[in-house]
């Protein structure tokens, strides 16, 4: 996975916690902390909205492209 | 409460079909042992008659089938107690689906292996063999339902593999 999860960043800039976003949003901590801390595999349109709507951002603000960053899957895996 | 008694239920019988697997096989060569209209009856070959080659070669094919249908009745049960609790699609059911086809598979081979190896010591002990009697018994006695079994259970492995892989992408999507 070369895709790089910003939320930290984000939620650091709106001086927002975690609790506080899974509250506004309705996205569970459980989900929320997957998402935190890079082990999300997948994201579902709707929690992009839901997370953007949120935070006042594009997904781009969220998501990163890194080519450098350690795949977590293998290619061609699923 | 039901579903309890359909367990304990479920348990008495694999551990009847066990015993049977278990002891079915070699019953039928002791019984038969001394008896050859038994031995015909039963469809087995007379050991009495037969070179000791033969009869140790039928002997351990006999005793690894049992251990094998008791591994593959074992695995199946283990299965079964896996299912009720929902557990479907993880790596351990995987492997014991891959486990019992494999064996599955192992015992087709035997079905075959067995009258031949006995066919070939029978052979080599310079006695006469009637070639299209033993072709005959090969071939009829030939397990290709234990055969179909075994390699479906290796594709069901694979759906389950696949299954598996799923249930982990499908944990980490938020």
């Amino acid at each position: 996975m070369w895709i790089v999860s910003r939320l930290d960043v984000m939620l650091a800039l709106r001086k927002m916690s975690l609790k506080d976003l899974s509250a506004a949003t309705g996205i569970s901590m459980t989900n929320l902390s997957i998402l935190k801390t890079g082990k999300a595999r997948a994201i579902r349109f709707t929690t992009l909205v839901a997370l953007c709507r949120e935070l006042d951002c594009q997904p781009g603000d969220i998501l990163e492209f890194d080519p450098a960053a350690p795949a977590l899957v293998e290619e061609g895996d699923g | 409460m039901q579903s309890d008694r359909i367990g304990s239920g479920m348990r008495i019988l694999l551990v009847v079909m066990t015993a049977f697997l278990a002891l079915y096989l070699p019953a039928k060569y002791v019984l038969a042992w001394g008896a050859p209209e038994l031995a015909a009856a039963l469809g087995i070959p007379y050991l009495h008659d037969l070179p000791v080659a033969t009869v140790v070669v039928v002997n351990v094919t006999v005793i690894i089938h049992s251990l094998l249908m008791i591994v593959v009745v074992r695995q199946v049960w283990q299965l079964a107690k896996v299912f009720r609790t929902g557990i479907f699609f993880s790596q351990e059911n995987v492997i014991r689906i891959r486990r019992i086809g494999r064996y599955l598979i192992l015992i087709s081979a035997l079905g075959v292996l067995a009258p031949l190896s006995a066919i070939l010591s029978v052979l080599l002990s310079g006695r006469p063999v009637q070639f299209d009697t033993a072709v005959a018994q090969i071939l009829f006695n030939f397990p290709a339902g234990t055969l179909v079994c075994g390699l479906l259970a290796l594709i069901i492995a694979r759906a389950f593999d696949r299954g598996a892989k799923m249930a982990t992408e499908a944990e980490f999507t938020v």
